[in-house]
C-alpha cells in the first residue's frame, strides 16, 4: 500500500471504477439540472408573486421536498471524487508515507461504513413510505417516497466511492488541491 | 466527562485525515449511544440527511455560490475595477483603493470570498503590476478585498450561521452592512498609511494615472442593476433570502450570457463548482447535526454556563476568550467548517451570557474573515497566490498591515455592538 506499489484492491478498483464514475456523473448531472430548475422556478415564483400577484402555487413543495433533496443527495459521490471535502492534513508531514496512506484507507473505510449504514437506513425508510403510499396532504397530495428516494441513491453511490477509494491507487487518496473545495 | 470523550473522538478522527463532515458524523454516532439507545441513534441517522436538505432556506447556499460562479464567468470584477479606478486614479494608491472598492461592490453580489478573490485577482493583479506596485502588497490588497464577500451581505457564511443557530438570515444580512463598510474604509486607510510610510511599495501617482488611462472602460451597469435588485429585495423586505438568492443566480447567469462571456465549458464549470461546494457543506452539516444531538443531549451548554457562573468569570472575559480561540482556529481550519461545527455551541453560550445572537454572528464571521488571510492556512491568500502565481510566504507578509486593521475593526465591533445592530430592528 505504500509508495508507488499498487494496493491489493487495485484490480477490483479498475473493474468497478468506470461504471461507478458513469453513475456518479449521471447522478451529478441530474442534481445539476435540479439546481437550475430550482433557480428558475423560485425566481419565476418571486417575480410572478410580486409583479402579478400570481405565484406558482406548487413551487414551494416541489423545490423543498424534491429538487433540494435531489440536487444535494445525488452529486455527493461526484463531489467527493472531485475533491469536494475538507480534511486536516497537519500531521501528514510527520508521518511516513506508507503509514499515512494506511491511516487514510482505514479512515475511508470508516467513512464508507458510516455513509453505508445511513444509505441502508434511508433505503428502508423510503421503502416503507413507498409501500404505505405516504403523501403530504395539500391541494395536491405529494408522494413522500419520491422525496426520499434520492437520499439512499446518493448515499449508496457515496459509500461505494469511499470504499473504492480505500482500496484504490495511493494517488487517489490525496485530493488534487486545484479541485479541492472550500466553503468560505 | 462524556462530552470530553466525544470531543476526543472527534479530534482523533479529524487528525487522522478523515474528511471533517464524516469525522463529525462518526463521532456523533459513536458518542450518542452513551446517552441514548441505539434505536434513537438509528432514527436520527435515518432522518438527518432528508431533514437537512428538504429545507427551502438551504437553497440559499447553492444559489449564492452559483451566483458567485456565474459572475466569475462574466468577469464582472474586471469591469468593476476599471470603473472604480477611473474614480480614484489621481490619488496615491488609487488602483489599490479601487481594488478594495471593487471588492466591496463585488461582495454585495457574491457570497463566496474564495470566488470573489479569484475574480479580483484575475482582474487586478496584471493592472497593479503594470502600474508598478510591489507584488506582495498587490496580492495582500487583492486577498483582503476578496475577504469582504464573507462579511458584506449576501454572504454564504451568514446563511450557514443562520441555519446552524436558527437565527434570522435577513437580520444577519442587515447586521453585516455597517461592519462591511467600516472594514472596507479601514482597508483604504491602511493602503494610504502603508504607502505613506513605505512609498516604494506603490507607484507614484503620475505613473498610476498613466497606467489607468490605457485601460478600456468597464461595463458596470448590469452588475449595478443586479446589486440594486438584491439590495432592494433584501432590505426592502420585498423577497425572502431564498428568493433573492435564486434571482441573483439567474441574474448573474443572464449578465454573463448577455456580455457574451460564458461558453458551455464555463457554464458546466460553474454548475460543477457549485455542486461540489454545496455537497461538501451539506456533508459537514449532516455530521454536525449528528454530533450536535450528542452535545444537546449531554446538556453541555447548560453545564458550561453553570461552571462559568460558579467560577465567577465575567461574561466579557468569557466572550473575549472565545473570540481569541476563534482567531486561533481560523488560522488552520476552514472557516465554513468552524461556523458549522461551533456556532450552535458558542451562540447558545453567548445568549446564555446575555449577548445578542445577531451581534455574535457578525463577530464570528469577522473572526472568520481574519482567518481567511492569516498564515499558515489563510484560504484566500492561497487562492490569490495560486491565481497570480506568486510567492505565498511574501504574500502573507503583504496582508499583515490589513490583518492589523482587521483586529482594530473587530475591537470596534465588540466595543460598540450598535454598529452591527442598528439596522436589525
Amino acid at each position: 500500500m505504500s509508495g508507488g506499489k499498487p494496493s491489493p484492491g487495485v484490480g477490483v478498483f479498475r473493474v468497478l471504477d468506470r461504471p461507478l464514475r458513469i453513475a456518479e456523473v449521471t447522478a451529478a448531472a441530474i442534481g445539476g439540472a435540479a439546481m437550475l430548475i430550482a433557480m428558475v422556478m423560485t425566481s419565476a415564483d418571486a417575480l410572478l408573486r410580486y409583479g402579478f400577484n400570481a405565484p406558482i402555487s406548487f413551487n414551494y413543495h416541489v423545490t423543498e421536498k424534491y429538487l433540494m433533496v435531489s440536487m444535494i443527495a445525488l452529486p455527493l459521490a461526484w463531489g467527493f471524487r472531485t475533491g469536494g471535502y475538507i480534511r486536516i492534513t497537519m500531521l501528514f508531514g510527520i508521518v511516513p508515507r506508507g503509514t499515512r496512506d494506511l491511516i487514510l484507507r482505514v479512515g475511508l473505510v470508516a467513512s464508507g461504513t458510516y455513509i453505508g449504514v445511513m444509505a441502508w437506513l434511508t433505503a428502508r425508510h423510503w421503502y416503507e413510505t413507498y409501500v404505505n403510499g405516504d403523501v403530504i396532504m395539500g391541494v395536491i397530495d405529494w408522494p413522500v417516497s419520491w422525496s426520499w428516494i434520492w437520499v439512499p441513491i446518493g448515499l449508496t453511490l457515496l459509500a461505494a466511492r469511499l470504499f473504492l477509494t480505500a482500496i484504490g491507487p495511493a494517488a487517489d487518496l490525496h485530493a488534487d488541491p486545484e479541485n479541492e473545495g472550500h466553503i468560505a | 466527562m462524556i462530552i470530553a470523550l466525544g470531543t476526543l473522538i472527534l479530534l482523533a478522527l479529524m487528525l487522522v485525515g478523515i474528511p471533517i463532515g464524516y469525522a463529525l458524523g462518526i463521532a456523533g454516532v459513536i458518542s450518542l449511544p452513551m446517552l441514548v439507545p441505539w434505536s434513537s441513534v438509528f432514527a436520527l441517522m435515518t432522518s438527518v440527511v432528508h431533514e437537512t436538505t428538504a429545507n427551502s432556506l438551504m437553497l440559499t447556499i447553492p444559489m449564492f455560490v452559483l451566483m458567485a460562479e456565474f459572475l466569475a464567468c462574466g468577469r464582472v470584477a474586471e469591469d468593476l475595477l476599471l470603473s472604480c479606478n477611473r474614480l480614484l486614479r489621481k490619488i496615491r494608491g488609487g488602483l489599490a483603493m479601487a481594488c478594495i472598492l471593487a471588492g466591496t461592490v463585488h461582495a454585495a453580489a457574491t457570497g463566496s470570498s474564495a470566488a470573489s478573490a479569484a475574480s479580483l485577482a484575475r482582474a487586478s493583479y496584471p493592472a497593479m503590476m503594470r502600474a508598478g506596485y510591489a507584488p506582495s502588497f498587490a496580492v495582500g490588497t487583492i486577498a483582503i478585498a476578496g475577504t469582504l464577500a464573507i462579511l458584506v451581505p449576501p454572504s454564504v457564511a451568514f446563511v450557514l450561521f443562520g441555519v446552524m443557530t436558527e437565527t434570522s438570515v435577513g437580520k444577519l444580512f442587515m447586521a453585516g452592512i455597517i461592519p462591511g463598510i467600516l472594514t472596507a474604509g479601514g482597508y483604504i486607510m491602511t493602503i494610504w498609511l502603508t504607502l505613506k510610510l513605505k512609498p516604494e511599495l506603490g507607484p507614484d501617482p503620475t505613473q498610476e494615472e498613466q497606467a489607468a488611462s490605457t485601460e478600456s472602460k468597464g461595463r458596470v451597469w448590469p452588475m449595478v442593476l443586479l446589486i440594486v435588485v438584491i439590495m432592494f429585495g433584501l432590505y426592502g423586505g420585498v423577497a425572502t433570502p431564498t428568493e433573492i438568492s435564486a434571482l441573483g443566480a439567474l441574474g448573474a447567469l443572464l449578465i454573463s450570457l448577455g456580455m457574451g462571456r460564458m461558453s458551455w465549458p464555463d457554464f458546466t464549470h460553474a454548475v460543477g463548482g457549485t455542486l461540489r461546494i454545496s455537497t461538501m457543506i451539506m456533508t459537514i452539516i449532516f455530521g454536525a447535526h449528528l454530533l450536535g444531538y450528542f452535545i444537546s443531549f449531554s446538556q453541555f451548554t447548560n453545564a458550561l454556563l453553570a461552571w462559568i457562573a460558579d467560577a465567577g468569570l465575567s461574561p466579557t472575559v468569557v466572550m473575549l476568550a472565545v473570540v481569541f480561540v476563534y482567531l486561533i482556529l481560523g488560522t488552520f481550519m476552514d472557516q465554513g467548517a468552524i461556523i458549522i461545527l461551533t456556532a450552535p455551541i458558542t451562540t447558545a453560550l453567548m445568549v446564555g451570557l446575555g449577548y445578542n445572537p445577531i451581534w455574535w454572528g457578525v463577530i464570528m464571521i469577522k473572526t472568520a474573515e481574519i482567518g481567511l488571510v492569516s498564515p499558515p492556512l489563510g484560504l484566500v491568500t492561497f487562492v490569490v497566490s495560486a491565481t497570480t502565481k506568486t510567492n505565498l510566504r511574501s504574500n502573507f507578509v503583504g496582508v499583515l498591515p490589513f490583518v492589523g486593521t482587521e483586529l482594530v475593526v473587530l475591537a470596534l465591533l465588540i466595543a460598540f455592538p450598535d454598529l452591527c445592530l442598528m439596522f436589525t430592528g
